[in-house]
């Protein structure tokens, strides 16, 4: 009467049983899906406000260009292109001219004077949006005599108003109002210096622009036909490329404005996605508490005649349920954040950027969801397979370690292969996935293994004499079944990423202080015309003149490198040996002098006076020609080196040179610093323009120089450091506090780690509590051991954190952003404060039932 | 029905090997009552966990209705059970999460039985007189009234073979009794083969047979007292 017997799999017991048992564990349960909640939700939040600006942007390309292409350069455009010009007009195309220079602005009524871009514009331009102006619909009146329109923040940093005088150049205009918002306007670019708006025959008349004046000079162009574009920049490409005039059409500006927020964008989508894993150690984690929990229900249905399959299908449709629910949550508190990041990051988004529900998004969001807390579930999930029917009959029945068998390789080759991929998807290109992804790995296993490192060392040596509440605190760290590896790695890997983003940030704000801070040069003066030099060096106090650097700035282009043109050079079939264009084509800024800046190495040949370079120290004989001292790189890009002859074009004028000496530069430095400086002798009498540095330590004495300086020599112009890096501040800590906002979502998933090993032991610690009470502890004794054990557990997780981050940046400061690094203790001991408090706070308001209950009914209870 | 032939199982302990049970031989004819007594450590649940298949001897073999259970995979022994095996626990082991009846429904929707299944659960319950609970959650129902559900559970699937480990040890002596007299009546009239192991004299006399172990082995194999007296559940 034997029956056969053949495996069987019950899918449909399995979905029912999955169903009814959530029905009933589902609250319990339910708190750990918040880990995934968080991590979806930073996702979506990052996806949809990425495709927010990458949407904003291109329907604001017309708006943000003012029109729909653009031509420009930094010198006056040359006749052919204005011929152009004039036919597009001609043929009723919209044309408006855009002059932007940089000069100092006085306001007669309070004495001050700023550092302002002045703005003359054309009239119709822009030709898309509406500008919004206080007093409303004054946009137009800066192009009459007389009047202009200025920035609202011209007028606080002027202390002026509505109907006073501004002094530019040598004109005296009347503020007719503010511009609210002009549409082409990109926040960061007005962070450094706000606008005045005048007409271009006003710019004429004020006599700003000398020669060699730094200026910008456009032509917008409407064209709202796209065929149209095409056709003109097929037509006159080849003139505007000969002319060096760049062309750039409207949705060409958009996407590269939006490249860097795009970068920026990438960037947090992978703090998200860092966010997301943490949540999937919390799935894993919770997935693991549940089967232990329900380990004897397992065994029984095993008794009574489950298969491995039914059993663990029935705990995976849970745990896929789980996160689809979680990620669903995920996926709605993401849809409200998302409109928080665009605020955070106005100073730095080309655009405002309006906010829309992306089904996308949503998608993207749920699936990888679902997914990561699929894969972390499967891990624990695989434990199932190992409940023995025996277990039911025998509570203490452990099986004996785990089986490497196909399945769980696969599974552990699944996780780790979708991690990587999640990694390259999100990053903003594959090798920054790849190399996240490795750093991901490396890191948890650096926390993980400092963590087990720091908590063993606890154990061995910790003081032997220390009360024995403290030491029971410390050895709970080692409970059977203890959770202090998935604690240490998730709020280990929260202190990581949040320490890393203080260490790496408080490196970059004290590099810039340094930068523009003590010693260093803090005013520019620039456009000083050769017969101003001795004036404006007498308006310095004497203290500082001496010090002022003085600097000539020669306009030059490349006329011949060992005598063949740029065309002959560009024609060269020799890949190796054909300049690149970009280094033969532009305009050079040279100068001359007769000794190496601050800034400069000397790395092959000689200087002028004999100094030699500290790699080669060939001497070269130039003959009758003057030297000339090239930035390596360059000498590089120009296919140049020592002994070559390069011709200068100077105002028409060929100065032949010879490269003497080559020159390592640093960039970084706040001072002016040259591709080519040429030996003294041939260039004093080129038409030049000077630039002076200086570093004028107080405030008044900088608001002071410039004020003078507008009085006296309108077209110079003062550039006060201390503004720009007030600019860049901004910015770094907009961006930093975006990056926190997400690093936030990394530690509240780590607090439910926390939560969730905490339930894990909470019946042991019940029964421990319970246990101590009878033998006669107090509740202080109790509270001892409690908070010793947070402590300790807070302090190793941190301590792994930090000790990495710090690590971390002392990798990332030098490398990336090459600067020196010292780690900064005050603000780690901080970030240690916080996560141990919240280490804490949450331990005892996951044990406070171990204070209150009585013993006796807890020891009653059946261990489970 | 059961055969047990050469049955030795040990466990490892610091290295060493630790026997549990030493060469049991056993056979226990279709519809017989078989309660296996002995002290704590002497062997008697090993000895059931082995007849019922949910571990696997050191060495020996084990036949269930002509079944050698060993040359089964852990799958197919899951099987096995689930067509011809019952199971009651000391501590009842109900699922929590689900309700009085679902949980014996538990056995017949493992076999994929879905038809007719709501009401032979029903009828189950209302036999051991839990009509009116049937959708109460374990947590809702006493000791003894768990017992009942799991008592109901263990028949749901028809078995041939019923085990039963210490079903009164959770219970008050008059609970326990109650539950006894209910299980002997189930088995009689679903003519299933019990095993059950106690450490309760009284209850241990009522079966046909009482299988003493001590120490891992065989020591005592007699007919029970109830059944020399007439008291006891007749095959």
């Amino acid at each position: 009467m034997s029956t056969p017997v053949r495996p069987h799999f019950a899918p449909r017991f399995a979905i029912r049983l999955a169903i009814r048992e959530l029905r009933h564990g589902f609250r319990r349960v339910g708190i750990y899906m918040a880990s995934i909640t968080l991590g979806v939700a930073a996702l979506v939040s990052i996806h949809s406000f990425r495709e927010d600006v990458a949407r904003s942007v291109q329907e604001e390309a017309d708006v943000l260009m003012g029109a729909n292409a653009r031509l420009s350069d930094d010198q006056p455009l040359p006749p052919e292109i204005e011929a152009v010009l004039d036919s597009l007009g001609g043929a009723g195309t919209g044309v408006a001219r855009v002059t932007t220079a940089t000069s100092m602005v006085f306001a007669p009524s309070s004495n001050l004077v700023r550092l302002l871009q002045v703005r003359a514009l054309d009239a119709g331009y822009p030709f898309y949006g509406d500008v919004t102006t206080r007093p409303a619909g004054r946009w137009g009146e800066h192009l009459e005599p007389g009047r202009v329109l200025v920035d609202p923040a011209v007028l606080t940093q002027l202390a002026v108003d509505i109907g006073d005088t501004l002094v530019v150049g040598r004109s005296r205009l009347e503020i007719a109002g503010t511009v609210d918002d002009l549409p082409t306007d990109l926040a960061y670019q007005t962070a450094i210096g706000p606008r005045v708006h005048v007409s271009q025959a006003t710019l004429a008349e004020s006599e700003l622009l000398v020669v060699g004046s730094l200026a910008r000079y456009e032509a917008f162009v409407r064209l709202p036909d796209i065929e149209e574009r095409r056709q003109v920049r097929e037509r006159y490409d080849s003139i505007f490329d000969a002319a060096d005039v760049d062309f750039t059409l409207a949705e060409e500006q958009a996407q590269s404005l939006s490249n860097g927020v795009r970068f920026l964008g990438r960037f947090l989508g992978l703090v998200g996605l860092g966010a997301l894993l943490l949540g999937g150690v919390g799935v894993a984690s919770a997935i693991h508490v549940y089967i232990r929990e329900k380990r004897t229900s397992i065994s029984v249905l095993r008794c009574l005649g489950a298969h491995q399959a039914t059993a663990f299908a029935a705990y995976l449709i849970q745990a896929s349920l789980l996160g689809l629910f979680g990620a669903l949550a995920g996926v709605a508190v993401g849809l409200l954040a998302q409109a928080l990041l665009p605020t955070l990051l106005a100073d730095v988004l080309p655009v405002d950027v309006t906010t829309r529900v992306s089904l996308g998004s949503a998608a993207a969001g749920l699936g990888i969801g679902v997914w990561v807390a699929l894969i972390f579930a499967l891990i624990p999930l695989l434990e199932v397979r190992n409940v023995p029917p025996l277990a039911a009959l025998r509570h203490d029945f452990e099986t004996t370690g785990q089986r490497w068998d196909a399945l769980r390789v696969g599974v552990y080759a699944l996780a780790g292969g979708s991690i990587l991929l999640l990694c390259v998807l999100e990053a903003p290109e594959p090798d920054v996935g790849f190399a996240f992804a490795g750093a991901l790995a490396v890191a948890a296993a650096l926390v993980a293994g400092v963590g087990w490192l720091l908590a063993r060392g606890a154990r061995r040596w910790f003081p032997s004499r220390a009360p024995y509440p403290v030491r029971q605190g410390v050895s709970n760290l080692f409970r059977p079944q203890n959770q202090t590896l998935s604690v240490t790695l998730a709020l280990g890997f929260g202190a990581f990423v949040i320490g890393t983003i203080v260490e790496v940030g408080e490196s970059i704000r004290e590099e810039l202080t340094l930068s523009f801070g003590t010693g260093q040069p803090n005013v520019l003066l620039f456009d000083v015309q050769p017969d101003q030099v001795s004036g404006v060096l007498d308006l310095l106090p004497a203290s500082v003149r001496p010090s002022a650097d003085v600097t000539p700035l020669v306009t030059s282009r490349i006329a011949a490198i060992n005598g063949r043109t740029p065309d002959e050079l560009r024609d060269n079939p020799d890949r190796e040996e054909r300049p690149e264009g970009w280094a033969v084509r532009r305009e050079y800024r040279n100068t001359y002098r007769d000794f190496i800046s601050r800034a400069e190495t000397l790395v092959v040949g000689r200087w002028w006076d004999g100094t030699p370079g500290s790699e080669d120290d060939t001497e070269v004989d130039p003959g009758d020609l003057p030297g000339v001292s090239l930035e390596e790189d360059v000498a590089v890009s120009l296919r140049v080196g020592l002994g070559d002859t390069i011709t200068w074009e100077v105002s028409g004028i060929e100065v032949p040179s010879v490269v003497m000496s080559l020159r390592r530069v640093d960039w970084d430095r706040l001072e002016p610093n040259f591709f080519a400086v040429l030996e003294p002798g041939v260039l004093e009498d080129a038409p030049q323009t000077i630039v002076m540095v200086a570093r004028l330590p107080d405030a008044t004495q900088r608001a002071a120089i410039q004020r003078d300086l507008v009085g006296r020599f309108p077209n110079v112009s003062a550039l006060d450091f201390s503004r720009v890096q007030e600019a860049i501040d901004n910015v770094l800590s907009r961006v930093r506090q975006a990056v926190g906002f997400l690093a936030a979502f990394s530690a509240l998933a780590g607090v439910i780690v926390l939560l969730g090993a905490l339930a894990t032991s909470r019946q042991q610690r019940l029964r421990e509590g319970a246990l101590l009470k009878t033998l006669g502890a107090r509740r202080r004794q109790i509270l001892t051991v409690l908070l010793s054990e947070y402590i300790a557990l807070g302090t190793v997780a941190t301590g792994s954190g930090l000790m990495l981050a710090v690590a971390g940046a002392a990798i990332v400061v030098p490398t990336v952003f090459d600067m020196a690094y010292a780690p900064r203790f005050g603000s780690l001991a901080i970030i240690w404060l916080v996560v141990v408090a919240l280490t804490v706070l949450v331990g005892f308001l996951g044990s406070r039932d171990l204070l209150s209950r009585a013993p006796l009914p807890v020891l009653r209870e059946a261990p489970e | 029905m059961i055969v047990a032939e050469g049955l030795e199982k040990s466990y490892t302990s610091g290295g060493r090997p630790l026997p549990v049970l030493r060469r049991i031989d056993l056979e226990v004819p279709p519809e017989a009552f078989v309660s296996i007594v002995g002290p704590s450590g002497s062997g008697k649940t090993t000895l059931l966990g082995l007849l019922a298949g949910l571990d696997e001897p050191t060495s020996g073999r084990v036949k269930l209705d002509g079944q050698d259970l060993f040359a089964l995979t852990e799958d197919g022994r899951a099987e096995f059970r689930s067509r011809n095996v019952g199971f009651v626990f000391q501590t009842f082991h109900l699922l929590p999460t689900l309700t009085a009846l679902e949980n014996v429904l538990v056995p017949l929707e493992l076999r994929g039985e879905y038809a007719g299944a709501r009401e032979r659960g029903e009828a189950l319950l209302g036999r051991v007189g839990l009509g009116e609970r049937m959708d109460h959650y374990p947590a809702q129902l006493s000791g003894g009234e768990q017992q009942r559900v799991a008592l109901a559970r263990a028949f749901a699937n028809r078995p041939k073979i019923l085990f039963a480990d210490e079903p009164t040890g959770n219970l008050d002596r008059e609970t326990g009794g109650a539950i006894v007299a209910m299980l002997e009546e189930l088995n009689r009239d679903a003519h299933t083969t019990l095993v059950l192991v106690t450490h309760d004299p009284a209850l241990a006399e009522r079966a046909h047979r009482v299988i003493s172990l001590s120490g891992g082995r065989i020591a005592t194999d007699r007919p029970g007292t109830a059944v020399a007296t007439g008291a006891g559940v007749a095959s």
